[in-house]
């Protein structure tokens, strides 16, 4: 019993060693190929190849396609995007234009504006 | 009691959609305006959401028209245990695919507004939730809570009246409930768009 726990905890552990610190997990509800949708992802995918450059994982669900995610995700506006990791969860809605609050949602940068410094992968939660 | 709006015998010829509800079916000639929105509003605790659960639940239970229950206020669950209390057995009835119910939870204070954006989330729910069942009957209880979730007030406005027109097209006598305003029928001046008619309790 001991032994597999331990394994389990090393397995975790090496794991956790692998993964980046502070690793954005986000999650973006678009409807279908509306103008709306396309320009939220082209943003937000922007955004992040600047501000986070392969320290992030960005997932795109169609709710058109699969009704039942936004149920689910408590979905009401489109588009949606719900930044999972790190915490704490935001939601942020709209075509994902107002770069300035984004960033500051996402704690890339304060309040003030005055850091925009692109994320290094230093930053801990 | 209820005051209706004026409805007289001469336009007998508007399909009614009988509520089952003794009383209001008979002041009302018949019941509410078939296939259309109708705007239910009156004060805190004056009984919006149980005329609403009431007639989807007699509607399913009598007269074979299942129905939708849009909840922005009470979980599933709370409406469930509510409403066994009267003798509802909502429960059931959402097993037996008679009723949906869709909890619609807003945050008062988490989203971050980014741009122009719209309520197509809500129109896919409400029409993954009609289709379940193939509700004829659709109640939104109540619809102003988007308005202390989000800020853009002619989105919302705009949205709006999409979402009533959405409800015709789909020939579903809806209910939407709506708090009593100080100088106007609601809060939020929803009677704009409610074409329908409106009962005021």
């Amino acid at each position: 019993m001991t032994n597999s726990r331990d394994s389990i905890r090393k397995q975790l552990e090496a794991r956790l060693k692998k993964s980046k610190p502070g690793k954005y997990t986000l999650c973006l509800y678009v409807a279908g190929l509306s103008p709306r949708s396309q320009k939220a992802i082209q943003n937000i995918r922007k955004l992040c190849d600047k501000y986070l450059p392969g320290n992030y994982e960005l997932t795109i669900y169609d709710i058109y396609k699969n009704p039942i995610v936004a149920k689910d995700g408590q979905i009401l506006v489109l588009p949606t995007l719900v930044k999972k990791l790190p915490p704490p969860l935001r939601k942020f809605v709209g075509d994902m234009s107002n770069t300035d609050k984004l960033l500051v949602g996402m704690d890339l940068r304060s309040e003030n504006g005055s850091a925009e410094k692109p994320f290094k992968g230093k930053r801990r939660t | 009691m209820t005051r209706s709006k004026q409805v007289s015998e001469k336009i007998s010829d508007l399909q009614k959609c009988p509520t089952g509800i003794q009383g209001l079916d008979e002041i009302t000639y018949g019941g509410l305006p078939k296939a259309r929105p109708t705007l239910l509003c009156g004060g805190a605790g004056c009984g919006k959401t149980l005329l609403a659960m009431e007639f989807l639940y007699r509607g399913a239970t009598e007269f074979g028209e299942p129905g939708v229950f849009m909840a922005f206020e009470e979980k599933e669950k709370e409406l469930i245990e509510n409403f066994s209390s009267l003798g509802f057995d909502l429960d059931a009835l959402i097993k037996q695919k008679k009723i949906a119910v869709d909890h619609v939870y807003i945050e008062r204070n988490d989203i971050e507004e980014t741009g122009e954006y719209d309520l197509e989330g809500l129109f896919v729910r409400l029409e993954s939730a009609i289709n379940s069942v193939g509700a004829k009957r659709v109640v939104l209880d109540t619809i102003e809570a988007l308005f202390s979730g989000f800020t853009n007030e002619s989105i919302l406005r705009a949205e709006l009246r999409r979402l009533f027109r959405w409800l015709k097209d789909k020939k579903v006598t809806a209910v939407i409930t709506g708090e009593k305003g100080e100088n106007a029928l609601t809060k939020h001046g929803l009677e704009e768009y409610v074409a329908g008619g409106y009962r005021l309790l």
